[in-house]
């Protein structure tokens, strides 16, 4: 995909950046990170970081950390299984997409909420293969009606057939992270041709306040060694989990996803992995998690800049409300975090598509509306063009004072390419709105992913292939 | 008033800044402005522009030395100190603004003509929002005679606000009453040039680059008077400029340019704010469009030209194409008001208030654009980064799988670095449901008329409205405003 540079807007002055980067090297040389996966423990141990077994607790010298920034990727290359759909991660790189994972949904025909099924998986899936400014999938929802040891393979699997754009998920076992990368490397036709183009990806955690805990960091440690590309999120949250000061947060933050970064290159120097942020604010009159708030898009543009600091391609998050509804502050909360971030240069930020109610919850309608503030979001990214063809003297020169652009060769050239033509927002007179009907957003954004759910073809398995994978993965449901 | 200060974003690049200024100087000196004013084409020629007819074409080092006199920073004031704006350098303040014809009402959700009590009333509900600085008059009414409307909206808005009140005057006549009332209410004249709590827009400009007779002669009026005034240009992409992003940009900076050249050749020094707001036009439906993302774009970029040419400046966000504060209203406005705030904007007006572009506003719409303008001012805080901030004593004390709820280092930061909202729900869907599961739209309603019934502004000196009603055709009946 092309991609699209932002970095417009700076969240953090340059002293600002390098304060909170020398401030998490202090805590992870002088407090250390509490690693509870003996793999990743061991790891640690042997590569000479200063560790008490005891405490479970390691600590990270300065060069250490630099020498896993060093050896680590710039550039990670998220590949669709169409190559238009590839995403060159790194530098000030933009792409938006889907977040999760949830376990309710917002129906689409019956606009309740209830537990997320596999056909949820499938459907959204689907929804989010034909909606062009969603520019990857993170597996958004979690199928209620299977066991948990089926789970992790029967998403991807559910999710491959209906979408061909990147997938990156959440695991819940060591087994189903394994199995999905084999699934994949059948795909792939080979697991060399799966590292050339990875066409999934995984993401496990840092628990905060600094912790690897047991199964993520065994996950992580495998990921590592497969060559697999994964983002290692953590998720402080304001006063909670981190300080309360954003400033605080980010050092926190920067601290225990580098604590991952570093693993992965002691256990596979080179492996490709994305600087990530989960990380939000609580309210400070309930100390509740909010996901719409302005601080939130903040901090997440401030984790974009700590990642371009050391030119790591990283993964954020924006786009959420805490909207119970399709209402006014579902909007201005998702368009404020969404644009903020994406200017921010930001290369990778989930959760922008389909989810309510401090994303806990996914909703049909809403991937559709998302898509549009996304559409928005990309455009103000693209920012202004200033060429001598944009400033148009020679348009000038042919219409004159007083005159007027409409019918000049210059408007016919270029409406296209400068603006964006939104699909829900309505931009009718209201007389003429009324007697359409008044149709709102909501109404016409059900509509379009009805549209498609019954419409859209995604390029799917083909049959043999498919045959072979449920033969060799018997818990892949038909 | 507390200083905002933007320019974390920066839309344009330095050297493309450059290339539209200069491209702007040969619009002026190749393409030129038409002047059907005498007086104006003269102020022009007597400095050595080239006059064609109606067309005058003004060589670039005219342009710029007359714009160079212009003031860099200027006191926009309140009738109360503490609502002072100094406009200037990247200062952001955010505010009301519009002409529209239609009104929500607040009891129905009904749209209807707009009247003088809504001038009044959504003066009395700005004067209570604490993100809405300034009042530009927001809508039209319908219900009085044209030609006691001047008078009547500037008065409506005074009586009911102690914030800057800025509406258009119709003729130099009008221009000159409205000065002669706000003199009273300040105590004189030379009180009023000291502290202009009203200040003028006017729409001058035929885009593209055609002067309106009439309304020039406005704008020299109130220039002539150094009250401070916006040079309003709204050309549309694709209609009334051309269609990119950039040749509008060109466009609004050399309507601009000869605008504040004018003032400054007749008046040097008058208060004047650069007052671009380039729009586009919607291809399908031939509509004016406010809630496009490229508005928010164009705007955020002409405050960079104002800040490169050292001119304060008035620019617009917070439209919406949308007919109800619904979600559309919501996106649309976050986007340029974000955008137009972090680029350094001193004069955001169109904030509030606003809906179906520039045609409607509705009393809810405010309360949740007040919640937009907050969280926009929020992001101009940005990231306070030092000693005490970064924290790393909390952390240490809180160490790794610790928790910070009860730490001091929260305690004493947690007001500070947050905004708090009024119109966000953040409950959870049970509890939301329990409550009645109102909407954002219903929240805000509710929190509009509790305004509207509580809130008290500081009135005019009864003396002094007293005189003025024995001198101006005061519409506004006297219990309405205590």
């Amino acid at each position: 995909m092309k991609a699209t540079p932002g970095g417009q807007y700076r969240p953090l002055t340059d002293e600002g950046t390098r304060m909170i980067h020398e401030s998490a090297l202090t805590l992870l040389s002088e407090i250390g990170v509490e690693v509870h996966s003996r793999l990743a423990f061991e790891t640690f141990r042997q590569r000479g970081a200063e560790c008490d077994p005891a405490k479970k607790l390691v600590k990270l010298s300065r060069t250490m950390v630099e020498d896993a920034v060093a050896v680590a990727p710039k550039r990670v290359i998220l590949c669709g299984r169409e190559e238009k759909h590839d995403l060159f991660c790194g530098g000030k790189n933009v792409y938006m997409g889907t977040g999760g994972t949830v376990l309710n949904v917002i129906d689409l025909e019956t606009g309740a909420k209830r537990p997320t099924t596999l056909k949820d998986v499938r459907e959204i899936a689907r929804l989010c293969d034909a909606l062009e400014n969603v520019h990857f999938m993170v597996l958004p929802v979690y199928p209620n009606d299977l066991p948990p040891a089926e789970v992790d393979i029967n998403r991807f699997h559910s999710s491959l057939i209906n979408c061909s754009k990147h997938l990156m998920g959440g695991i819940y076992t060591l087994k189903g992270a394994l199995d999905t990368i084999r699934m994949a490397e059948r795909i792939a036709g080979s697991p060399q041709a799966l590292r050339e183009r990875p066409f999934v990806s995984f993401i496990t955690c840092v628990v905060s306040p600094l912790k690897i805990d047991d199964l993520y960091g065994d996950i992580l440690y495998h990921i590592a060694k497969a060559g697999m590309p994964v983002a290692i999120p953590a998720e402080p949250l304001t006063g909670a989990t981190s300080p309360v000061t954003i400033a605080g947060l980010l050092t926190g933050l920067h601290a225990e996803t580098l604590s991952g970064v570093v693993l992965t290159q002691l256990v596979n120097p080179g492996t490709p992995v994305l600087y990530a942020c989960t990380a939000t604010s609580t309210d400070l009159r309930t100390m509740g998690y909010v996901s719409g708030s302005v601080e939130m898009g903040l901090i997440n543009a401030g984790a974009a800049a700590m990642a371009q600091h050391l030119d790591l391609p990283n993964y954020t998050t924006a786009g959420m409300s805490d909207a119970k509804v399709v209402d006014a502050q579902n909007g201005y909360e998702k368009a404020v975090t969404a644009v903020l971030v994406a200017l921010s240069g930001s290369n990778f930020i989930h959760d922008a598509a389909g989810l309510v109610e401090f994303a806990s919850t996914a909703s049909y309608k809403q991937y559709v509306i998302d898509d549009e503030i996304i559409g928005m979001a990309m455009r103000a990214v693209r920012g202004i063009e200033v060429t001598e063809a944009t400033i148009a003297l020679d348009a000038y020169r042919r219409v004159g004072p007083g005159g007027n652009f409409l019918a000049d060769p210059h408007t016919i050239s270029w409406m296209r390419r400068e603006h964006y033509m939104p699909r829900l927002s309505d931009r009718q007179l209201r007389i003429n709105w009324e007697k359409a009907g008044s149709p709102t957003v909501e109404e016409k954004a059900v509509a379009a992913a009805k549209r498609i759910l019954k419409d859209h073809k995604p390029l799917g398995l083909p049959g043999d292939l498919n045959d072979l994978l449920r033969a060799e993965f018997p818990e892949i449901r038909p | 008033m507390e200083a905002w200060q933007g320019g974390q974003y920066r839309p344009l690049a330095e050297r493309d800044i450059v290339r539209i200024h200069e491209a702007a100087l040969r619009v002026l000196e190749e393409t030129g402005v038409r002047i059907g004013l005498e007086e104006a084409r003269d102020i022009f020629r007597k400095r050595g522009a080239l006059i064609d007819g109606e067309i005058v074409k003004i060589p670039p080092a005219l342009a710029e030395e007359a714009v160079s006199v212009a003031p860099r920073q200027f006191l926009m004031a309140g009738r109360e100190e503490k609502r002072d704006l100094i406009l200037g350098d990247k200062r952001v303040h955010m505010g009301t603004g519009g002409a529209a014809l239609t009104v929500l009402d607040p009891e129905t959700g009904a749209a209807r003509p707009g009247t003088l009590r809504d001038v009044a009333g959504i003066a009395r509900l700005c004067d209570a929002l604490e993100n809405v600085h300034f009042y530009l008059r927001p809508c039209i009414p319908r219900d009085i005679p044209p030609e006691v409307m001047d008078i009547n909206q500037f008065y409506a808005a005074l009586a009911n606000t102690t914030k800057n009140v800025m509406a258009a005057a119709q003729s130099p006549a009008n221009a000159r009453e409205i000065i002669e009332m706000a003199a009273m209410i300040a105590g004189g004249r030379e009180s009023l040039i000291k502290r202009p709590f009203i200040s003028f827009v006017t729409s001058w400009m035929i885009s593209p680059l055609h002067f309106a007779d009439e309304t020039t002669r406005v704008l020299m009026e109130v220039a002539a008077n150094r009250i401070p005034v916006a040079l309003s240009a709204a050309p549309m992409a694709g209609s009334t400029s051309p269609v990119t992003l950039a040749g509008t940009l060109v466009q609004v900076h050399a309507e601009q340019l000869s605008g504040i050249a004018l003032i400054q050749l007749a008046h040097p020094g008058a208060p004047v704010l650069y007052g671009a707001i380039p729009s586009l036009a919607d291809m399908k439906w031939m509509t004016y469009i406010g809630g496009g993302v490229e508005f928010g774009l164009m705007n955020a970029a002409v405050s960079q030209l104002a800040q490169h040419i050292g001119v304060p400046n008035y620019n617009s966000a917070g439209l919406t194409d949308a007919k109800i504060p619904d979600i559309q209203a919501g996106y649309e406005k976050a986007f340029s008001l974000c955008l137009c705030a972090l680029a350094g904007a001193n004069f955001i007006h169109h904030a509030a208030g606003m809906l179906e572009s520039m045609k409607a506003v509705s009393y809810e719409q405010y309360v949740i654009d007040d919640e937009i303008i907050g969280m926009a001012l929020r992001l101009l805080m940005g990231i306070r980064v030092d000693d005490e901030t970064l924290g790393l004593d909390a952390i240490r004390e809180a160490g790794p799988a610790g928790n910070y709820l009860a730490s001091p280092h929260t305690v004493r930061f947690m007001r500070r670095e947050y905004f708090l909202p009024a119109v966000a729900d953040r409950r959870d869907r049970e509890s939301w449901e329990a409550a009645g599961a109102q909407d954002g739209r219903e929240r805000a309603r509710r929190l509009a008329k509790k305004i509207l019934e509580t809130h008290r502004p500081v009135p005019i000196d009864p003396a002094v409205d007293g005189e003025i009603r024995k001198r101006f055709p005061i519409l506004t009946e006297r219990e309405r405003i205590l």
